[in-house]
């Protein structure tokens, strides 16, 4: 794999983190998003769930840890400088709307596979590219500052999971 | 262009949408289907859902179900289509990663950058420019609409 736009950073225990947080479940209603991190003097991380697709520039307010009981997570959040970090869940056959994003993003795929993908413009705005990544442990730090979209084309049943949040690591 | 498309033909793509003005209304949560060929002449959803699920052979589903949609119809006939259909497909929404038994016609009625195939891992836009585009559905492939706002691509599909 090339370093642009996906970048392989380091790799954590995989199982370590499914014991501790597997068990979260995607909400019935609203944003299919769990929240990490919450602004300093917010309540929760409610307000960092996002799906009007807007550019958000916020995003590094959401500094601070909302759950003491996963100190595995937290630990990842911390290593990897991220900020308004979610548990973020995607169904078969749904597509984000094509937009760009404030900051670079790390994705840690927990359940995944093949027929999820991105599709990322290139630096010059002449090409779109598909990309995946697998639930390998890795942490992967992904250039979402230019154009792009991510589909779940699975024809059967399929909740693609994976923790995403903003980050000051540089591309 | 992509291996994987070719330009077959010209229509007039105002003319067929002026056919369907009652039944696209614009207004779709999940992928819509309108069947304009059948297995028989009263069986109105034959060409819809996956070729798996399907009554029969896509190659038997040939039966016109409309008398009206006069021009539509003189361009399935032209082009040789079975398994003809109305396609919708709303913003947000794509089909699974699948492989066809036989290549498609498309001719897309509404659609913008947004929508595009992606054919073994190559994206692919087709604008409704009056084109009658012939696409290698038998390799594997998608189709997305990743449009931010309420938009139904609507192509009309046919197998050949």
């Amino acid at each position: 794999m090339t370093d642009w736009p996906i970048k392989k950073l380091g790799t954590i225990d995989l199982d370590k983190l499914m014991l501790e947080i597997g068990h979260l479940q995607k909400p019935e209603t609203g944003s299919r998003q769990f929240p990490f991190q919450k602004k300093q003097n917010s309540e929760n991380g409610e307000e960092s769930k996002g799906t009007s697709f807007i550019l958000r520039t916020d995003e590094f307010d959401y500094d601070t840890l909302i759950y003491d009981e996963f100190p595995y997570m937290n630990s990842i959040i911390e290593e990897y400088q991220m900020y308004r970090t979610r548990k973020m869940w995607m169904h078969e056959k749904f597509t984000y709307a094509w937009h760009i994003d404030n900051s670079p993003r790390i994705h840690i795929p927990l359940y995944t596979n093949e027929h999820n993908m991105w599709i990322i413009r290139d630096k010059d705005g002449k090409k779109d590219n598909v990309y995946r990544i697998p639930a390998d442990g890795g942490v992967y730090l992904v250039d979402t500052t230019v154009p792009h979209t991510f589909l779940n084309a699975n024809a059967d049943p399929f909740l693609r999971t994976h923790i995403v949040g903003a980050t000051t690591i540089p591309l | 262009m992509s291996e994987f498309i070719k330009k077959i033909g010209e229509v007039d793509i105002e003319r067929i949408i002026s056919e369907f003005d009652s039944e696209v209304h614009g207004e779709y949560s999940k992928p819509f289907q309108y069947s304009l060929q059948g297995f028989s002449k009263d069986d109105i959803d034959g060409a819809a859902g996956m070729t798996g699920d399907l009554k029969g052979e896509e190659t038997e589903c040939t039966v016109r179900l409309y008398d009206k949609y006069e021009y539509t119809y003189s361009i399935i006939e032209e082009y040789k289509m079975y398994r003809s259909r109305l396609m919708v497909l709303p913003d947000k929404r794509n089909y699974s990663w699948h492989l066809d038994y036989s290549p498609r016609i498309h001719i897309p009625l509404l659609t913008n950058d947004s929508c595009f195939f992606i054919i073994e891992d190559e994206k692919i836009h087709l604008p409704a420019d009056g084109n009658v585009y012939w696409v290698d559905t038998t390799k594997w492939h998608t189709f997305v609409n990743a449009n931010r706002y309420q938009f139904a691509r609507t192509h009309i599909v046919g197998c050949i």
